[in-house]
């Protein structure tokens, strides 16, 4: 846990928080934890039961999948995204691998706790979904984006 | 918008040789032609933004954007993507070739209005090749102008167009270059998303803002709203628009969007025009 | 011979045999004369050597979707409102070589099209077919690059026009301001007075070449009461004309009604057939193709009319922008009646009727633009 003065300093961009008012803030930092990764450094693996929620502070993470080649690169993430927030629902393994591309700096959540503390205080909760629902709307519509593979040309066969 | 320049033809229609000095490979299936004169009367002058119609004997014309750098008069640039018969048989010819053009023709980027400003830069696949010119320009005057930021996305780290310039601008002063892809490779280190997730990692001062951007038109409509999210107004941000386009030179009639004729009004334009046409209608 | 020329503006008296001396000169002067003739079941321009070849006593009767030749009971020879074809057919031609190019070494050497523009006279055109040639002039001569082939075929256009005395059901002139008294833009302009135990003609002078040819020709002076005459057919003419269209806010008006429900009406009848397109005398549009022998010995890029109608007008790699026949028909209406004005500064329409008479579905836009009126969106 860190002090709700440093949470709240580092966490300035993050887009996420932008609505939390100071106690919601304080509720955070108290179960935030500081966690640095090391460049190539596996966060957690397809289908692991990992639990964790992640703001990431400094540097890029990727999320991956591993097809039957090689680890497909789906989407990088930087200072101010958010990742893991499956850990919120409690809903089995992660779906992707998670690989810091660079060393990073997050700030972690257990996923459970994080569970607990918007079953505990719904309004706390509330502003948490919330954020979340709009996190992940944005992160959707980026995803289908991607999925248009709109530089393709008519016609093209993805190589 | 500048008054381009348009080469004083009698006929319009009819073709002058040049001959292919240069050819670049880019991608897979993307080269610059670069092309000189063939005659001592040397090679119209050209202004970012403008395209010529290239034409392949027996095969027939294409729209082509002019690539290069607006400052060497001797040389005319062409990046080409083959996606048709004439395009494909461009993206074969060898130095010392000799293909035929017309042109140049169209409106240009406001490189003039956009001077004592920022300037953001987007562009999508091969919509790099028509704003490079705008990078050339820039940073030749760099003093001119205020921070300067491009935003690029490509398909795969492959399709990625101008890699050696790409990392020679983000060495410029007051210069930010990201890049992203749509999909990664094994060796890929960098952005992986769609170019507008590329708006939240940088600062932009709409006071002082002018915006250019091109790419397929379902990107640059998405540019739209973050553009419009962070207060850039519509006569402060310009598109390069992409039709049919036959003569080139506002007979033929086949390059209108409404009101415009997108060889002769456009194809760059400011979004304040474009808007009414860009509303995700199924069919113009 | 007259000794001295006519004033322009002047108007003068011929009578029959002196229209026939008429296209006599033009002959003289290397003028082939393109006129009215019956063809075809129609009334249609084509080449004329003499004024036996004019639609004599004949007259047509037009609809939506509708025309029909009829035969009159005096012996007029312009007694007809307009056919499909019009001015247009000549100076802007439906097609043309531009250049063949060889191959010359590793290389290829361009060869223009040089064979000399034709020099035509056009006897019979309507004030609409004059406003509609003005138009013409400034989208194909008013920019910053003007086409050749028609800046060589108008200017060697030698035009006699005729004053309409009898309008067809499809003609709405009056309401584009084009007609139907047309004074301006032609060298000579008749107004035919027939009548028992007369057939003569008022002629007025538009250019000093139209009163050079008049000098070529006997000619008398025209009676004030011969010229209060032809002003009658003029306005007799004008109070004929049944059609209206209302263009009041017109530019806007279609649009700003992008997504009205009467493009879906109109889609149900039109057959995106292009006949109107045809027809019409200020559709310019063309298209390019360049294409090689089999033996590849040489190369041809033609011009060649085409229609917005056609699916592949607007083919752009990945497929047509405008596949649905509502999006063409309304690409098509809005053009002319809206979006020229943004392009030229004026209405595209002359109000001519033809792509109502020759539109198999007789789709009248006089009928279809009040219905978008009526539950415009705009304001």
């Amino acid at each position: 846990m860190i002090s709700t003065e440093e949470f709240i300093r580092v966490t300035k961009n993050q887009d996420l928080l932008k609505d939390f008012g100071p106690q919601h803030l304080a509720r955070l930092a108290a179960l935030a934890e500081e966690v640095k990764f090391h460049r190539d450094q596996i966060i957690f693996r397809e289908g692991e039961e990992h639990g964790m929620f992640y703001l990431i502070l400094d540097g890029t993470l990727a999320l991956e999948i591993i097809t039957a080649r090689h680890p497909v690169l789906l989407q990088t993430l930087h200072a101010g995204d958010a990742m893991g927030w499956s850990s919120l629902l409690g809903s089995g393994g992660t779906h992707f691998e998670a690989r810091a591309l660079t060393p990073a700096r997050t700030l972690a959540f257990n996923g459970a706790r994080l569970r607990e503390a918007c079953d505990s205080d719904t309004a706390f909760g509330y502003r948490m979904m919330k954020a979340l629902l709009s996190l992940i709307t944005e992160r959707l519509d980026v995803t289908r984006m991607q999925l248009l593979d709109m530089y393709a040309t008519p016609g093209a066969v993805r190589a | 918008m500048t008054v381009p320049v348009q080469p004083d033809v009698l006929d319009p229609m009819l073709p002058v040789a040049v001959r292919v000095a240069s050819v670049n490979r880019e991608t897979y299936d993307t080269c610059t032609l670069v092309t000189e004169a063939v005659t001592p009367d040397g090679l119209p002058a050209f202004v970012p933004g403008q395209f010529s119609m290239l034409y392949r004997y027996g095969v027939g014309e294409v729209p082509i954007s002019i690539s290069g750098d607006p400052g060497l008069g001797d040389r005319l640039a062409y990046t080409i993507r083959a996606v048709g018969a004439v395009s494909t048989s461009l993206v074969n010819r060898h130095p010392g070739d000799l293909i035929s053009m017309r042109g140049p023709f169209g409106s240009s980027w406001p490189v003039e209005q956009a001077k004592g400003g920022d300037v953001l830069v987007v562009a999508g696949g091969i919509g790099l090749a028509p704003l490079r010119p705008v990078m050339y320009h820039i940073l030749r005057h760099r003093g001119d102008y205020g921070r300067l930021t491009l935003l690029y996305g490509a398909r795969s780290p492959k399709e990625l167009l101008f890699s050696k310039e790409l990392k020679n601008w983000s060495a410029q002063p007051d210069t930010e270059v990201l890049v992203t892809v749509d999909t990664g490779g094994p060796s890929w280190r960098g952005h992986v998303g769609v170019v507008t997730k590329l708006f939240q990692y940088i600062q932009l001062r709409p006071e002082r803002l002018t915006a250019m951007t091109c790419g397929p038109e379902i990107m640059m409509r998405f540019v739209m709203r973050q553009l419009e999210a962070r207060a850039i107004p519509d006569e402060k941000i310009y598109l390069s628009m992409e039709l049919n386009m036959k003569c080139a030179v506002g007979f033929c009639g086949h390059c209108q969007m409404g009101p415009y004729f997108l060889c002769k009004d456009g194809p760059v334009f400011r979004y304040s025009q474009m808007r009414p046409w860009m509303r995700g209608h199924h069919e113009l | 011979m007259n000794a001295c020329l006519p004033d322009i503006r002047s108007a003068v008296r011929i009578d029959c045999q002196g229209l026939g001396s008429l296209i006599t000169a033009l002959g003289r002067r290397g003028y082939q004369t393109i006129g009215p003739r019956v063809k075809d079941g129609a009334i249609c321009y084509a080449p004329i050597e003499g004024i036996d070849d004019l639609p004599i006593g004949w007259t047509s009767e037009q609809g939506p979707a509708s025309y029909r030749l009829k035969r009159r009971t005096d012996a007029a020879l312009f007694g007809f409102a307009n056919g499909p074809n019009s001015l247009k057919d000549f100076i802007h031609p439906s097609e043309i070589k531009l250049f063949s190019a060889t191959p010359d070494n590793s290389a290829f050497r361009i060869l223009p099209n040089t064979e000399p523009a034709p020099r035509y006279a056009f006897l019979g055109i309507r004030a609409c077919e004059l406003a509609a040639a003005g138009l013409q002039d400034r989208v194909l001569l008013g920019g910053h690059y003007s086409d050749p082939v028609y800046r060589a075929r108008r200017s060697n256009a030698f035009i006699i026009a005729v004053q309409c005395s009898e309008p067809s059901a499809v003609c709405f002139c009056t309401s584009m301001g084009t007609g139907p008294s047309a004074t301006s833009g032609f060298d000579l302009a008749l107004t035919e007075l027939v009548g028992p135990g007369a057939h003569e003609f008022v002629i007025e002078v538009g250019s000093e070449l139209g009163a050079e040819l008049l000098s070529e020709i006997e000619f008398s002076d025209a009676s004030s009461q011969l010229r209060e005459q032809a002003r009658d057919v003029s306005l007799a003419a004008e109070a004929a004309i049944q059609r209206r269209l209302d263009t009041t806010g017109l530019r806007e008006l279609l649009r700003d009604n992008f997504d009205h429900p009467q493009w879906d009406n109109i889609a149900q009848r039109c057959l995106a057939c292009g006949n109107c397109t045809q027809v019409c005398p200020t559709c310019f549009c063309v298209t390019v193709e360049d294409s090689t022998d089999v033996a590849g010995a040489e190369a041809e890029r033609r011009r060649k009319w085409d229609s917005c109608f056609s699916l592949g007008f607007s083919y752009i790699h990945g497929g047509s922008v405008r596949v649905s026949t509502k999006s063409r028909y309304r690409q098509w209406l809005s053009h002319k009646l809206s979006y020229w004005h943004d392009q030229f500064g004026s209405s595209g329409c002359v109000g001519c009727g033809r792509c109502i008479a020759w539109c198999p579905a007789g789709i009248d836009l006089t009928q279809e633009v009040p219905a978008i009126r009526a539950s415009s969106n705009g304001s």
